[in-house]
């Protein structure tokens, strides 16, 4: 009878171990790719952001009205408590010759599940677009 | 055999195989634990490769884009011909001044380039020149006019044939899209990856927006758009804008209509569409491919496609799978311009004022005696008329005498004055067949559109007699000058200026083509005939001879009047040479001699 007890708790014990060890597997690993699966429709946020910023400003006559739509375009994209700051960090309109306008824009991510350290994350994305409009 | 199983720890073989798979179940869960983890990490990556093969075909896409916006820029500019003047013949050479970037400046260009931004000009331009020679056909008075416009269209034709070269010369587009493709991205596939053109010498043409409006505007209202007077374009080659509900700018605008054959002087002529205030811009590829003229031909022998296509490909520099894609753009000036001859002039030949004699000798009047000329800068002259034998009723001689007051009509008169004295509306002259003659040709010479915002307006009978009224004209007059033009030094505004002066505000009138020395191809006809009102002058001294055969008659009535007199005479000009016509002025007075005498 003690030793039959002993055997049923020590099966009961193994099973609670497999379950910690296969959860120590599966759980930072599923975890692990939640942020990955995030980091990266991120960075397609950022760069689809950048290239709607772009395209606006290709179709600005001058570099003040060209700054004003492409934040515009980057004010539609919403932040929320994973994407907490998008921004552009540079636009370089040529006013002078209207070949090209190219557009830098910043995107910080906060991760859901935070790295040791790396709880934040930084896209930059450039876009080149012809400008489309006389002087 | 049967076996007996007594112990209760020997286990019957069921009971053992129960265990048996409990144990297996147990090394089974820790197997499938692994297992589900490696499934999961497959999956994982396995998504992760294809989120960043999507967003690598994303990043194709967006760099394809680009290229391809940059063609449609690009394209619209800098696929031309470069046009040498002195190579040039007539034909092509009468379109320098809608060829010409800035055809108003002191020192023209050697060289021009037609391209998409200005074909539709040139093309307006012999638009403009056939519809000025079909009016003055109508009217019977065209003279060459016909012919020089053929000749404009087939001038337009070859510059058009020329541009649609280069227009599709895909060696071309391959360098302004790697401009802008490779700047873009594409670091989803690879740190390395960049953008290549793909299939570049299949890369497509398409006339799209069929029907749609060109970049050429008609100002007034429809269907005269102040053209030559009584003449109505045809309802196929205008529209209103296809913008029209998108863009409050373009409403109650029209234009010419793109893609749509437009025939003038038995000829026809043809527009590329490129809607109001629209920009190049990406369109849907099905569509792209349902107007290219190999799917849905036009009548235009050599047409100028307005739609481009370009594909392109993502490369490794270690090989491996690449994504491509296609884009399609339509192009656009993003300009529009007036349906105009911006070189060319409007000529006003004032003759000098002249008494005319005219005596009744029976039931009609008639005019005898040599007319005499008379200044513009005197309102009293005095003029001694003629004896009129048999000039009288019953008067063997009608003598006019001394006139005076003479040369009231013309002193002091800018040239607006001359041509529309406001006196002569009191009685109830009508001016409007000259007015409406000179605002339809002053409007001709203006190709200024303005802006979206701030547009043009159509130049009116204000503008015209804004124009003349220059005092300066008064001095110029007194100087005995007799020709006059009217011309735009700016492309905006009109002047009016004696030669001299027209030369230097305007040197295009003598660069090109010596254009000032040039006249109207067409006949004269008089479109003020004898407009009048009582004058002022009066002889002090008629008198009259009676009659002695068959019996003697005696002086009854010798009195004398006045009338100031105007005829204007339009000579219609196509504007091929630069000429849209000449308005010759009379202005004069007639002395009306009246002698009667009665048998005694």
């Amino acid at each position: 009878m003690r030793r039959s007890a002993s055997n049923k708790r020590s099966k009961k014990g193994v099973g609670l171990i497999e379950a910690i060890v296969m959860a120590i597997v599966l759980i930072p690993v599923t975890l692990f790719f939640l942020d990955m699966i995030v980091l990266v429709l991120a960075n397609w946020t950022n760069d689809s952001a950048c290239k709607n910023a772009a395209r606006v400003a290709a179709n600005q006559a001058i570099f003040d009205d060209a700054k004003s739509a492409s934040e515009k375009a980057i004010d539609a994209y919403r932040k929320n408590s994973i994407v907490k700051e998008l921004r552009i960090l540079t636009i370089d309109y040529d006013e002078k010759g209207h070949t090209t306008v190219a557009v830098q824009t910043e995107l910080i991510v906060h991760l859901p599940i935070p790295f040791p350290g790396y709880s934040d994350i930084k896209f930059v994305a450039r876009d080149v677009e012809p400008i489309l409009v006389n002087h | 055999m049967t076996q007996l199983y007594t112990d209760k720890n020997i286990k019957p073989p069921a009971l053992n195989q129960l265990a048996r798979r409990s144990q297996r179940n147990r090394s089974g869960a820790i197997a499938f634990g692994v297992v589900l983890a490696l499934v999961l990490v497959l999956l994982g990556v396995g998504f992760m490769v294809m989120v960043l093969y999507m967003g690598g075909q994303n990043e194709t896409k967006n760099a394809v884009d680009a290229g391809a916006l940059n063609i449609g820029k690009q394209i619209v500019d800098n696929a031309n011909s470069k046009l040498g003047l002195g190579f040039l013949d007539d034909k092509e050479r009468i379109f320098y001044d809608v060829l010409a970037d800035d055809p108003y400046k002191l020192i023209p260009d050697l060289k021009v380039k037609s391209s998409l931004r200005n074909i539709n000009r040139v093309w307006g331009k012999a638009l403009l020149i056939g519809i000025n020679a079909d009016a003055a056909d109508k009217d019977g008075h065209a003279g060459s006019a016909i012919d020089n416009a053929r000749n404009a269209i087939e001038g337009a034709e070859s510059l058009s044939d020329d541009l649609q070269k280069e227009v599709l010369d895909t060696s071309k587009w391959q360098g302004w899209f790697n401009d802008i493709a490779k700047q873009n991205s594409v670091r989803m596939l690879g740190k390395d990856a960049s953008i290549v053109p793909l299939n570049a010498n299949q890369w497509q043409n398409s006339c799209m927006m069929r029907g749609a409006e060109s970049n050429i505007q008609l100002f007034g209202d429809a269907p005269n758009f102040n053209l030559p007077p009584g003449y109505e374009l045809s309802k196929d080659a205008y529209t209103s804008s296809t913008r029209e509900s998108k863009d409050s700018n373009a409403q109650g605008k029209y234009f010419l209509t793109g893609y749509t054959p437009i025939t003038v002087a038995g000829k026809t002529i043809w527009q590329i569409p490129f809607p109001y205030d629209e920009k190049t811009h990406l369109v849907s590829g099905p569509q792209f491919m349902k107007e290219k003229p190999d799917s849905e031909p036009l009548s235009w022998a050599k047409p100028i496609p307005n739609a481009f296509s370009a594909e392109g490909q993502t490369t490794k520099p270690g090989g491996g799978p690449g994504e491509h894609a296609m884009s399609f753009v339509i192009a656009n000036p993003h300009q529009a311009f007036r349906l105009a001859i911006p070189h060319s002039f409007l000529k006003i030949h004032v003759e000098k004022p002249k008494t005319h004699w005219k005596f009744l000798p029976y039931v009609d009047w008639v005019e005898f005696g040599d007319e005499q000329e008379y200044d513009f800068d005197n309102p009293n002259q005095t003029q001694t008329g003629p004896v009129m034998p048999a000039g009288g009723v019953g008067c063997t001689t009608s003598n006019a005498g001394t006139v005076n007051n003479i040369g009231l009509d013309v002193a002091y008169r800018p040239l607006d004055w001359l041509l529309f004295p406001p006196e002569f509306k009191l009685t109830g002259t009508d001016f409007s067949p000259l007015e409406d003659i000179m605002v339809n040709r002053i409007n001709e010479m203006i190709p200024d559109a303005g802006t979206p915002t701030a547009p043009a307006k159509p130049l009116t009978a204000d503008d015209l007699h804004k124009c003349l009224i220059n005092p300066l004209t008064i001095a110029y007059l007194k100087k005995g000058i007799q020709d006059y033009y009217i011309f735009s030094k700016d492309g905006k505004t009109i002047t009016c200026q004696p030669e001299e002066i027209a030369e230097v505000m305007a040197p295009w009138l003598r660069t090109d083509m010596n254009m000032i020395a040039n006249d109207p191809e067409g006949t004269e006809k008089k479109v003020i005939d004898d407009a009048n009102m009582p004058g002022l002058a009066m002889g002090d001294d008629v008198s009259s001879v009676p009659l002695e055969i068959p019996i003697p008659f005696s002086n009854f009535l010798d009195i004398d009047w006045s009338t100031y007199d105007e005829n204007a005479y339009w000579t219609p000009g196509s504007g091929y040479n630069g000429c849209l016509g000449t308005v010759r002025l009379e202005r004069y007075t007639e002395i009306h001699t009246l002698s009667i005498c009665v048998p005694l």
